[in-house]
C-alpha cells in the first residue's frame, strides 16, 4: 500500500485542476466539469482518511459521507445543467464574458 | 374539577369555530386532491381534529387555565407533528443499520441463552443440595449427612465444571464467528474501498481529458 502522502498529493494536484477549470475555463461547461472534478477530489480524500485512520481497519463513517456525496453530486449536476440549458435557449451562448456582457 | 360554564367567551367560540372551518376544507382538499396516500397530509388533517376535539374542555374552565390549555394543547400538537417527521426520517435512515446489526443481536442473544441454562442447571444443583442437608438434619444421623453432603458437593462441583467448560467453549467458538464477520465486513469494505477509488480515478482522468480537449 502507497503511504499517505502519495494520495494526499494526488488529490490536491485533483482539487488544483478543478480549481483551475472553474477559474480559467470560459464554457459553462467546462466549469461544471471542474466542479465535478473538484468533488472527485473531495470523495478520494474521505476513503484515503477511511483507510488510514486506524491502521488495519477501514473506518465506515467515511464510506457513508462518499455515498451520501456522490448523491448530493448528482443532484448538483442536474441542477446545474438544467441552468446551462436555460442560459443556452435564453442567450443563444455558453461564454460566461457574453453572458455578463449580454446583461438582460 | 371542571364547572358548568357561566359565560361562554366568545373568542373560544371564533377560535373553534375556525378550526372546524379549516377541518372542513382540509377534508375537502383530502377528497378533492385525493392526497390521503401523503401521510403527512393525513397528520395534519388528524392533529387538527384533535386540537378541536381537546379544546371542547376549554368552555369549562377558567379563563387563564383554558387559555393555558389551549396554548399547551396547540404547541404539543405542533411538536407532536414535528416529532413524527423526525422520527419518520431517522426510521428510514436507520433501517440499514439495523439490518446490519441484527445478526450480531443473534449471535449475543444466543449465548446469553445458553449461559442462562447453564446457570439454571447449577442453581437445580445448588436446590438437590439444600434438600439433601434438610433431610439429613431430620434423619439426625450425622455420619451419614456428612458423607451424602461431600458427594453432593462433588457433584455440584464437577456440574459446575462442566457447565464452565461448554460455557467457555460456547462463548470461545461465537467469538469465533464473531471475530470472522468482522473480519468478512473489513474486507467487503476493503474492496468497496477499491471499487471507490478505482471509480473516482477513471471518472476524474475522463473529466479532465474532456475539459482540456
Amino acid at each position: 500500500m502507497l503511504p499517505l502522502s502519495v494520495y494526499m498529493m494526488f488529490n490536491v494536484l485533483l482539487f488544483v485542476i478543478g480549481v483551475y477549470s472553474c477559474v480559467s475555463k470560459r464554457n459553462l461547461i467546462r466549469i461544471i466539469i471542474g466542479v465535478d472534478i473538484l468533488t472527485s477530489a473531495v470523495n478520494l480524500n474521505f476513503i484515503v482518511f477511511s483507510t488510514f485512520r486506524t491502521p488495519g481497519l477501514i473506518d465506515p463513517a467515511g464510506h457513508s459521507f462518499v455515498i451520501m456525496l456522490i448523491a448530493l453530486e448528482g443532484g448538483v449536476v442536474a441542477v446545474l445543467l438544467s441552468l446551462v440549458v436555460f442560459l443556452y435557449r435564453h442567450y443563444g451562448t455558453l461564454d460566461i464574458y457574453d453572458l455578463v456582457k449580454l446583461k438582460r | 374539577m371542571m364547572a358548568m360554564p357561566e359565560t361562554i367567551f366568545p373568542e373560544y367560540v371564533l377560535i373553534q369555530a375556525i378550526l372546524a372551518a379549516g377541518i372542513v376544507l382540509n377534508f375537502v382538499l383530502l377528497l378533492k386532491r385525493r392526497s390521503w396516500k401523503s401521510p403527512l397530509t393525513v397528520a395534519v388533517f388528524l392533529s387538527t381534529f384533535l386540537i378541536l376535539i381537546l379544546t371542547i374542555p376549554v368552555f369549562y374552565g377558567s379563563f387563564e387555565l383554558s387559555i393555558h390549555h389551549f396554548l399547551e394543547h396547540i404547541f404539543l400538537k405542533v411538536l407532536f407533528i414535528l416529532v413524527a417527521i423526525q422520527i419518520q426520517i431517522h426510521l428510514t435512515k436507520s433501517a440499514n443499520y439495523q439490518k446490519g446489526s441484527s445478526k450480531a443481536c443473534e449471535i449475543n442473544e444466543r449465548l446469553f441463552n445458553r449461559s442462562i441454562e447453564r446457570t439454571s442447571a447449577l442453581q437445580d444443583a445448588v436446590e438437590k443440595i439444600y434438600v439433601e442437608v434438610e433431610v439429613g438434619l431430620f434423619d439426625r444421623d450425622l455420619q451419614n449427612f456428612s458423607e451424602k453432603t461431600t458427594s453432593f458437593l462433588e457433584n455440584v462441583l464437577s456440574s459446575a465444571e462442566k457447565a464452565f467448560d461448554i460455557f467457555w467453549n460456547g462463548m470461545v467458538k461465537k467469538s469465533e464467528v464473531a471475530l470472522d464477520m468482522l473480519r468478512n465486513v473489513q474486507t467487503g469494505l476493503l474492496n468497496i474501498n477499491l471499487i471507490f477509488v478505482i471509480t473516482f480515478l477513471g471518472a476524474s482522468f475522463i473529466l479532465i481529458v474532456l475539459m482540456w480537449r
